[in-house]
């Protein structure tokens, strides 16, 4: 890893040049096209250049983690074209391997734990954003939100740092906490959205009709925002379950899947198990969030015209 | 009906008025921020736990040293020393900034008229839009990072590709491990964050402005450079900020795609608690990264606020 | 015996940080009384409604429902239920379990519950509406679930939030005729929170007319509109004239006073704590004036003026009369009460007498 510095400052520079020139042109054409594509987007025939443009950024989007399933059907050992034959061998490979299946528990262990405690907290600091006249609200919005923008190899070793100052061994619970913190601001996004959705005054009815706190949250509260719940859970478990920069600094013995990955890039030969096993997470993971993303953003029906 | 009685769940008890339980209730009811804080509390203590006690360790932790397998407690600048005495720590540290900026500028300057096209021109099925931005940035970070690995490599996508298509001769050389690849990766990575902020602030200009505009003569051009690029900065802002503090820090990305002229800060504090195992150091080293990220986005922050308030 | 402090307000104040949206507040509403409060956007109105429901605790002060103290006493404990301005219909929930929502605690069997709720909605004229849905029903259809939702509750006091608001002016007209009349049935105190005069003249026993979180006046609409005590209440209620004058004397019942614009008036309206020397206001409503071609046979109580603009409204018309002495126009009002095809052509009356009687010359404190 240190061998890395040595690179001569001059070739450091010179190859920064060489790369800001190369994005600058890339920018300076950016530039134009979307200059032109305003100009042109207020006539009829406007709207083709900025819809080719949107197709193009969403093919830049999908289409390279695209490869990883591709090539997980490829009947060969190197990651390149022209394509061999079909196979599934790689698909066995992963099923006939325990560390895999080990680090795929170990994930799906953490990653539910995470999901459940993101979004037990992220639903109590929800409701009370939304529902309660508080001081300094402001302030504590972006506390809770602060994970988000701090890097992630800050959060990690200063996790790390404080376990071994407890002297706490490392281990699924020390990912699960680093995990759960980044879970928490996430899942309180998902639910202040939802909580705003409706009306606050369904709660106060509720409360004027004889039911106490508990029982308002869990006749109205609840019906009302459970795809928000939804989503939130499966949101948090993919960000758990995909999670790598942390999990890295913070896992013990015990192994998670993207460290299981990781572990693994170092051997050629088990790439196209790699592939495989990449393809089923992003397949996985897509089909997930795409379920959370349908039912955070599903609005609650007509009277949501009256919230805020 | 008023001949029926009352139902019991509507008669408050009044008996108890000086208990401490009824004075607790009543503290409650009378402080809505009371309620509110309760509620809150048991987030603000597991942020404060797994966030604040932490990254207070870390920086204690800046001021020590380490000596072979223990760590020296007594208080030392020596890291921060060590820091600024190294050239390679600050050129790096440059390095990791600037290549960071300008990660940001290309995913903004292509989030934009994404953003822009979301907002003004889809009108029916935005949420499918908006959708699929979205989903990709949920997917495993690591995947993405080694999807690239997979194009750009020496036998990778791009190369074979063109070579089994008989444009090419011999492999090119450049396309991985170098600071481009990993400013492309990460504008990849980082795209769908940028996206969302702008379209929110596209989202929210009211579309009479628009029509204000042009009724008071501004062609198009004109009028989205006088009102909706304005408008639209606060979100710019944003996005600036969300993929511009996180990429500092990567090192998945630069260990990946980066090769030895792609590294950045965030590999040698991984490498200070890894292979060097000097944890103060790496400590350190974050610090000073998280105080130099602080700076420019408060300097950020307060120009463009001031440029805005200047041409208001 | 109906009680006649059957809601009592005892100093009651609400602050939110610095504002007092609530300032002091005392007064009692009646047994079975249909009750409003009445003021514009942002004086306390709806603060006030929300502290006899219980969703604010006073900040001082206390509140007694039927003798009960009812600080410290949540929302749910309450024996009020409340009709939300946006009615609050459970979306979740059909109208038959909207409508029996509050009587899950009730004791009362389902059978018994199910023939309640079938009787209220006999009640709203809605029968057979049990099993649609929350997004099926029009405005005055939500409307009047809230209301049978909260009555079913039989509450010692029903609390309504401007419920009429979201609906349409003819909707409005006929659910104001129809919520008096279901209040005179049920016999349960309503208190009404309005920023619509008409609205609240219409159905209320007595109005608070509320501004800046004090109450102004408390009466029966006829009284406030008749005898206003203060400026804001008289400018409140309807539209008015007023003038500035000052007081000469007394003569018998009547005061005599010099008023700007209207030369020497005599008036026997004035009120408890009008001023018998000094500066005061006069206050003349439109209606009061008659206005007359012809100059009338009489000294005081009459000024000459020239209209300056008119408008026909049918039923009656507006005048805008322009007297010596005055900068603003006075409004006078005008019943048609003859058939007539010819509006009242302003160039064509150069000359306009106004006269009015002695007890119309309201006086009040400035």
């Amino acid at each position: 890893m240190t061998d890395t510095t040595e690179a001569t400052p001059n070739k450091k520079k010179a190859m920064s040049m060489t790369a800001e020139a190369a994005a600058a042109d890339e920018r300076g054409s950016q530039d134009a096209g979307f200059v032109e594509s305003k100009h042109a987007g207020h006539h009829w025939s406007g709207e083709a250049p900025m819809f080719i443009y949107a197709v193009w950024y969403l093919a830049f989007l999908y289409i390279p983690v695209m490869f990883l399933p591709l090539f997980s059907f490829n009947d060969s050992i190197y990651v390149a074209f022209p394509l061999k034959g079909f196979t599934l061998q790689w698909y066995g490979d992963m099923v006939d391997n325990p560390a895999l299946l080990r680090a795929l528990e170990n994930s799906v262990k953490v990653g539910f734990g995470v999901a459940m405690a993101s979004t037990f907290l992220g639903l109590f600091a929800a409701k009370a954003m939304t529902r309660y006249y508080m001081p300094g609200k402001g302030p504590i919005t972006s506390f809770i939100m602060l994970p988000l923008v701090i890097p992630g190899i800050v959060l990690g070793i200063a996790l790390l740092v404080i376990s071994n100052t407890m002297g706490m061994d490392l281990s699924l619970w020390t990912i699960a906490a680093a995990h759960t913190l980044i879970g928490v601001p996430f899942a309180m996004l998902v639910m202040v959205s939802r909580l705003e959705g409706f009306d606050k005054n369904l709660e106060e009815a509720s409360l004027d009709l004889g039911e106490g706190a508990f029982q308002t949250f869990m006749r109205i509260t609840l019906p009302l925002a459970w795809p928000g719940i939804l989503a939130s859970v499966l949101l948090t478990f993919t960000i758990s379950f995909d999670e790598f920069i942390l999990a890295f600094f913070l896992a013990g013995n015990e192994v998670t899947l993207p460290i299981y990955i990781w572990s693994q890039l170092r051997f050629p030969n088990r790439l196209p198990m790699v592939l495989s096993l990449g393809a089923c997470v992003l397949v996985f993971s897509f089909f997930i969030v795409t379920f959370s993303e349908v039912m955070r953003r599903r609005g609650v029906g007509p009277q949501s015209g009256a919230a805020i | 009906m008023t001949d029926q009685t009352q139902t019991a769940g509507n008669v408050g008890s009044f008996t108890e008025n000086t208990s401490l339980g009824f004075r607790a209730r009543s503290l409650f009811l009378k402080h809505e921020w009371l309620r509110g804080y309760t509620l809150l509390s048991p987030t603000l203590l597991v942020m404060i736990c797994l966030m604040c006690v932490p990254i207070f360790m870390l920086v204690a932790y800046s001021f020590w040293t380490q000596n072979y397998l223990d760590i020296d407690k007594t208080f030392t600048f020596a890291n921060y020393e060590a820091f600024f005495q190294k050239p390679i720590y600050v050129a790096l540290m440059m390095k990791s900034i600037r290549m960071s900026l300008f990660c940001t500028a290309v995913t903004l300057l292509l989030a934009y008229p994404m953003a822009y096209f979301i907002a003004f021109k889809v009108k029916t099925n935005k949420l499918v839009w908006l959708i699929l931005i979205t989903v990709p940035f949920w997917t495993s970070y690591l995947l993405r990072v080694f999807a690239w690995k997979v194009i750009l490599g020496f036998n990778g996508v791009i190369n074979s590709g063109l070579i089994s298509m008989g444009l090419l001769d011999e492999p090119l050389q450049f396309l991985l491990y170098n600071p481009t690849a990993v400013v492309l990766t990460l504008a990849h990575a980082w795209a769908a964050f940028a996206i969302l902020p702008i379209y929110v602030s596209l989202e929210k200009i009211d579309r009479s402005l628009l029509e204000a505009a042009t009724d008071l003569g501004d062609t198009p051009t004109e009028r989205f450079w006088r009102v909706t690029w304005p408008l639209s900065l606060p979100g710019m802002v944003a996005a600036g900020l969300l993929v511009f503090i996180p990429t500092v820090g990567d090192y998945v990305t630069p260990r990946l795609v980066g090769g030895t002229t792609g590294i950045m800060i965030g590999n040698i504090v991984q490498s200070q608690f890894g292979k060097a195992n000097n944890w103060p150091m790496g400590a350190a080293l974050s610090v000073i990264s998280m105080i130099l990220i602080t700076i420019l986005v408060v300097t950020f922050i307060t120009s463009t606020t001031r440029a805005r308030a200047k041409s208001a | 015996m109906l009680r006649d402090d059957y809601i009592a307000i005892k100093n009651t104040s609400k602050h939110f940080g610095s504002v007092k949206a609530v300032d002091d507040i005392t007064f009692d509403i009646a047994e079975a009384e249909f009750f409003s409060l009445l003021g514009a956007s942002g004086c306390g109105k709806t603060t006030l409604l929300r502290m006899l429901a219980g969703f604010e605790q006073p900040t001082l002060g206390n509140i007694y429902i039927d003798g009960q103290p009812q600080a410290g006493v949540p929302p749910h404990q309450r024996p009020v239920n409340m009709v939300f301005q946006n009615y609050a219909i459970f979306p979740h929930l059909n109208v038959h379990k909207n409508i029996a929502y509050g009587m899950r605690k009730s004791g009362l069997t389902k059978a018994e519950v199910d023939r309640q709720v079938d009787e209220m909605l006999e009640l709203i004229k809605l029968p057979g509406y049990g099993n649609r849905g929350a997004h099926q029903l029009s405005g005055g259809q939500r409307q009047r679930i809230a209301l049978a939702r909260a009555l079913i509750k039989r509450p010692k006091v029903l609390l309504l939030d401007e419920p009429l608001g979201a609906l349409d002016k003819k909707l409005r007209e006929q659910m104001q005729l129809e919520l008096r009349a279901l209040q005179r049935d049920v016999g349960i105190t309503f208190v009404f929170v309005t920023h619509d005069q008409e609205e609240a003249m219409t159905m209320s026993d007595r109005i608070a007319v509320m501004s800046m979180g004090k109450v102004l006046q408390i009466d029966s609409p006829t009284s406030l509109y008749e005898v206003p005590k203060v400026k804001e209440v008289a400018d409140f209620i309807g539209t008015i004239n007023f003038f500035e004058g000052s007081v000469k004397g007394k003569e018998g019942d009547a005061t005599v006073l010099d008023v700007e614009g209207l030369g020497t008036v005599r008036s026997t309206s004035a009120g408890a704590n009008a001023p018998t020397a000094g500066s005061t206001t006069v206050a003349i409503r439109p209606e009061k004036f008659n206005l007359t071609f012809q100059q009338p046979n009489i000294e005081t109580n009459m000024v000459e003026g020239s209209i300056q603009a008119a408008a026909y409204l049918g039923d009656r018309s507006h005048y805008y009369v322009q007297v010596p002495g005055r900068d603003a126009p006075i409004a006078v009002a005008a019943q048609n009460a003859q058939r007539t095809m010819e509006a009242v052509d302003p160039d064509k009356h150069e000359k306009v007498w106004l006269t009015f009687d002695e007890d119309s010359a309201l006086l009040l404190n400035n």
